[in-house]
């Protein structure tokens, strides 16, 4: 039955980046090595062309790593990662000076009613309720503490997560090398053309003459999408008009003390700009419209804040928002080469991880590839589509007034997705989530906080729990937390005892 | 700051069949810390429908948030334990499988359990996918327990729901939902008084001439959705073009068989039979499609099937398959089969009212109205419905029969596009479509489409690799457990046996 139909089993990656590397380890991981053969194109110095120098990732990086065998401690170890608990964002909102992001839960549910409604419910009581104060990573942030969650359900310290911060030629590196051990060939050479028939590429012709023959094709290469691009149908749909900065300028800079474990998002009136900490470096990068700012203008700003040495040259891009199928004939679209959506809440990367899983799950099992590549790409555009909901989120929430670009992008949306979220939860504090949202009630909820938006009414649930009973429940929730962090070490400590391999897990 | 929402001062719940009481007793128990009044409306001489006694496993979330004590409910509605539904002549005739509550094996290395099945199947077909289903192995040798809660136990793979009289169950809820102050109003409603600005229902008039306002209607009332669509013209969508059949006759009957753990659908050629074994009797009933088949003859077909004496007159049954436009109407919700009935082969009908309190309760609105309520309410009702309905389809399109008209029609009849991508995905690569609504998961669709001869034309290339006899041993092993853990639990009566006694002492 099956014996007649050849399986597609030469697998060909280009990309010498970290959606490069994650896919090659990935795919030789998994394929069986004696029938399968998987080559990667490291295309020299771009390691951090679509993702910046240091990429902050969300809790789901755990999971790649455990799956597919990838050791964490060692990656921290050897500088290619770091902790992080979330984001700080401030001057987006008018009322929130700054808010945190946390990983993992923000207080729990009573009754079934999650915790955001309960704290509107007690604000309106007169409390004072933040979110942050009900989530351990908020509070470890914030504290300058860290250590790994609890694997106790019935500890408290089990309530949080993490995510890493990688410093991105470091971590495509570590990964590079372990694909090659696990029987990946690394070819590093530059792309020169791509070799296209029947509107499928046959192989891949190198700027040094040789030529790579393939049955599958992973297009890691960016936003430039240098395979993709090839094949006709895969055009880059874009959405640029959307979204108000056009331009990113980033720089990574040397750091020597311990990096915070936290990325901080920060609007201000020619943009907002983002610093991710990770071991002995810190990545800034910064949005700004390019009708407001030369890029030496920008460049000057990203700069003027920026204390310690340049690791290298700061770089200046145009940032395209846009979208493609990412699955085309034999050649699949990952990362930036599928979509360019902006950097806040780590989405790109999300995306790229997502794109990768499903791969893994949808490998080609015939050499005509239809039914995966179906479905590959209706769910990756509809994570797509709502990574660009969320995206706009900020925008069109934010708060500052008098500011050209700022209050343009405040004008509701056409996105009806997007604006049936805002309404619920200004009318009720609800967020409905839909297939492809990556992330939960909570995370939105808390967004939509610290944008400073308060829902119009109170749940009618949290209304029918006694106020008693929820006031001395979160006092009781905000001590088991409170005592329970104090005992944690300060996340410089926490780096040096796993350093010298004696972190506790 | 948000506004405490003057809450609904009274809800008044038309109709008092399984829905109608479930939903009494819920919003009793959520609401109870409100000044909310609740009553509900029911005609004896009306009556309710008479059927509905199979379930599904999140019917405990239910009985188990109102407090309901599982040996004290399985005794007062003659409940037995249900592991699944046994399918025959479905693919074609001869053929059994059951659709279990719980998954096939387990995944490993990446690779889904279905997948290294086939690879197996490749070598040798030895084992049908059901010798690793320690629910399917459980069931079929009539044995029951518990599952345990350890995961590392083989006997924590399952789950389990109820068989149960209807009638009983309706008059237990009612019993409880009258403890918590809901007030039963005996009575014939005749007449629906709308308020001529908003179209809302004021009031409904009952055949004494009493008169009952309220700020929230419940339609509670069976198949003529006497508010939803006589009152407010909600609009029907009918599905009848893929779910042929229109009509059922319900006839208990003496059990002689075995106790057998659960339910049991027969394919006939035109329609099908259920089988429900409780613990004083057998339900059974013909689903069939008037297209293909008359009254009689589907009666005389029911009575063919009877294991033991007929313990009722038939009960008749007239139905379209299909929804509500809108379920959430101004201030009216339909729940039940007022909201649209999709045919009872899954067992999916009391779930979906389940379902649908769980969303009003999310939704309840207040004095004031927000039309944001309704339309989220029925957004995510819709897709609940649909995505019941594509898996309801799928058995009667994944058909081989070609002996009667209903199935040469089902064989070959055009599917929702929804559907068409999920079989096609199936068919060729064996992956399930997963997606964040719906109530049936992977293991569901697997034990479908496997059961109905659906099997995937290629295996998964990761499966590829492993060395058959290796695979074939592990495989020998786990059927092996499989068998083993069924054969140590208790018969299904002798269990029975001994919750009712526990009960009563
Ligand atoms: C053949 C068949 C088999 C089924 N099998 C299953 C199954 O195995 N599992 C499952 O989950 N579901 C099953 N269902 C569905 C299940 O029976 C229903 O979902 C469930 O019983 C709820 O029905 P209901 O309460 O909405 O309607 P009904 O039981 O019809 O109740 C309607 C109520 O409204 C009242 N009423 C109506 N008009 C008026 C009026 N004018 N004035 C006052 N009161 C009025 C009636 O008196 C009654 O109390 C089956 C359905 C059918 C048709």
């Amino acid at each position: 039955m099956t014996a007649e139909v050849r399986q597609p089993t030469r697998y060909v990656i280009a990309g010498g980046g970290i959606a490069g590397a994650m896919a090659g380890v990935a795919v030789a991981t998994r394929l069986p090595t004696g029938s399968h053969s998987v080559t990667v194109l490291r295309d020299g110095g771009d390691a951090d062309a679509s993702f910046g120098p240091v990429v902050a990732t969300r809790p789901g990086i755990r999971r790649f790593h455990a799956d597919l065998g990838v050791d964490e401690d060692a990656l921290i170890r050897g500088g290619a990662a770091s902790f992080t608990l979330g984001t700080a964002y401030s001057g987006w909102s008018a009322v929130r000076p700054t808010y945190f992001l946390p990983y993992g839960d923000a207080g729990a549910s009573i009754e079934g009613v999650p915790f955001h409604l309960l704290a509107a419910r007690l604000r309106t009581e007169g409390e004072k309720v933040a979110l942050a104060d009900y989530s351990i990573a908020a509070m470890l942030a914030q504290s300058g503490r860290f250590a790994r969650p609890s694997d106790d359900p019935r500890s408290v310290l089990s309530t949080f997560t993490y995510g890493l911060h990688l410093h991105a030629a470091a971590y495509a590196d570590a990964l590079f090398g372990l694909a090659r051990r696990r029987g990946a060939t690394i070819v590093r050479d530059a792309l020169g053309s791509v070799e296209v028939a029947n509107g499928r590429i046959e192989a891949l012709h190198l700027a040094r003459g040789e030529r790579l023959v393939g049955d599958v094709f992973i297009d890691a290469t960016g936003a430039r999408g240098a395979l993709a691009g090839s094949l006709r149908g895969a055009d880059l749909e874009s959405c640029a008009g959307l979204f108000p900065f056009d331009r990113t300028a980033s720089a990574a800079i040397r750091a020597s003390a311990p990096p915070a474990a936290y990325a901080h998002a920060a609007a201000r009136s020619e943009g907002w700009r983002l610093t991710i900490p990770a071991a002995g470096i810190v990545g800034e990068s910064f949005a700004y419209s390019s009708q407001l700012l030369s890029p030496d203008q920008a460049e000057r700003l990203l700069l003027a804040d920026c204390a310690g040495d340049l690791v290298s040259p700061p770089r200046d891009e145009a940032v395209k928002a846009g979208k493609r199928a990412p699955w085309n004939g034999n050649c699949v679209a990952i990362g930036a080469a599928a979509a360019v959506v902006e950097p806040l809440h780590s989405m790109p990367f999300s995306l790229l991880q997502n794109g990768v899983e499903r791969l893994l799950r949808l490998l080609p099992a015939s050499m005509e590839m239809q039914a995966e590549a179906n479905e590959y790409n209706r769910a990756t555009v509809e994570e797509i589509d709502r990574a660009r909901d969320l995206a706009l989120l900020p925008y069109r929430l934010n708060g500052r007034a008098g500011e050209q670009s700022w209050d343009g992008a405040r004008q509701p949306s056409r996105n009806e997705k997007l604006e049936r979220k805002i309404d619920l939860y200004r009318s009720r504090g609800r967020v409905p989530l839909l297939d492809g949202d990556l992330l939960d009630e909570a995370e939105w909820a808390a967004l939509f906080d610290g944008h400073g938006i308060t829902a119009a009414r109170t749940d009618a649930l949290a209304e029918a729990i006694p106020l008693e009973r929820l006031t001395s429940q979160l006092a009781r929730m905000r001590q088991v937390m409170i005592q329970a962090i104090s005992h944690l070490p300060s996340h410089g400590d926490y780096l040096r005892q796993l350093a010298r391999g004696a972190a506790a897990a | 700051m948000p506004v405490k929402p003057t809450p609904l001062q009274h809800i008044l719940i038309v109709g008092g069949g399984t829905a109608g009481w479930m939903t009494a007793a819920a919003l009793a128990h959520k609401l109870a810390g409100l000044p909310i009044r609740i009553s509900l409306v029911e005609s004896e001489e009306i009556g309710t429908v008479g059927v509905g006694e199979a379930t599904v496993p999140h019917i405990r979330f239910f009985n188990s948030a109102l407090g309901i004590d599982e040996a004290e409910f399985m005794r007062t509605t003659k409940a037995t334990f249900k592991l699944g539904i046994e399918f025959r002549n479905w693919g074609r005739v001869g053929d059994s499988y059951i659709h279990p509550f719980g998954a096939f094996g387990m995944a490993e290395d990446g690779v889904s359990f279905l997948h290294w099945w086939l690879r197996a199947r490749e070598a040798d077909g030895n084992h049908a996918l059901e010798d690793f289903s320690l629910p399917v192995q459980a069931a079929r040798r009539n044995r029951f327990g518990p599952p345990s809660q350890d995961p590392r136990s083989l006997y924590s793979t399952y789950s389990y729901a109820y068989q149960f009289d209807a009638t009983l169950y309706g008059r237990f809820l009612r019993t409880l939902a009258e403890r918590l102050g809901v007030q039963r109003i005996e009575g014939r409603i005749v007449d629906t008084a709308l308020d001529g600005a908003s179209g809302f229902i004021r009031s409904v008039t009952l055949a004494s001439g009493q008169s009952v306002e309220a700020d929230l209607f419940m339609d509670c009332s069976g198949f003529r959705g006497l508010l939803i669509e006589q009152a407010l013209s909600a609009g029907y969508e009918s599905w009848q073009h893929w779910l042929p059949c229109d009509r059922a006759i319900a006839m208990p009957c003496e059990s002689v068989e075995d106790l057998t753990p659960y339910t049991r659908a027969t394919a006939l050629q035109a329609g099908w039979t259920w089988r429900i074994p409780l613990q004083h009797r057998v339900g059974n009933g013909h689903v069939y499609a008037s297209a293909f088949i008359d009254d009689a003859a589907a009666e005389q077909a029911l009575r063919d099937g009877l294991e033991g004496a007929p313990l009722a007159e038939p009960n008749r049954l007239r139905f379209l398959p299909g929804k509500r436009r809108r379920q959430w109407v101004g201030n009216c919700v339909a729940l039940g089969l007022a909201a649209g009935f999709i045919e009872p082969l899954e067992s999916t009908s009391i779930h979906l009212v389940q379902l649908a309190i769980g969303k009003l309760l999310e939704l309840l609105p207040y004095r004031g109205w927000d039309p944001l309520d309704a339309a989220e309410f029925n957004r995510a009702m819709d897709l609940e419905y649909e995505r019941v309905r594509d898996f309801i389809i799928l058995h009667y399109c994944a058909t081989q029969r070609d002996d009667s008209p209903l199935w040469n029609h089902c064989r070959t009849m055009s599917l929702p596009d929804s559907l068409a991508h999920k079989l096609e995905l199936f068919r060729e690569r064996g992956v399930v479509v997963n997606q964040r609504d719906g109530m049936f998961l992977e293991p569901s669709w697997i034990a479908v489409y496997v059961g109905q001869n659906i099997v995937p034309c290629r295996v998964d290339p990761l499966a590829a690799w492993i060395e058959l006899d290796r695979l074939a041993a592990r495989l020998a092993d786990m059927a092996g457990a499989c068998r083993q853990a069924a054969a140590a639990m208790p018969l299904h009566c002798e269990y029975l046996r001994s919750i009712n006694a526990a009960a009563v002492g």
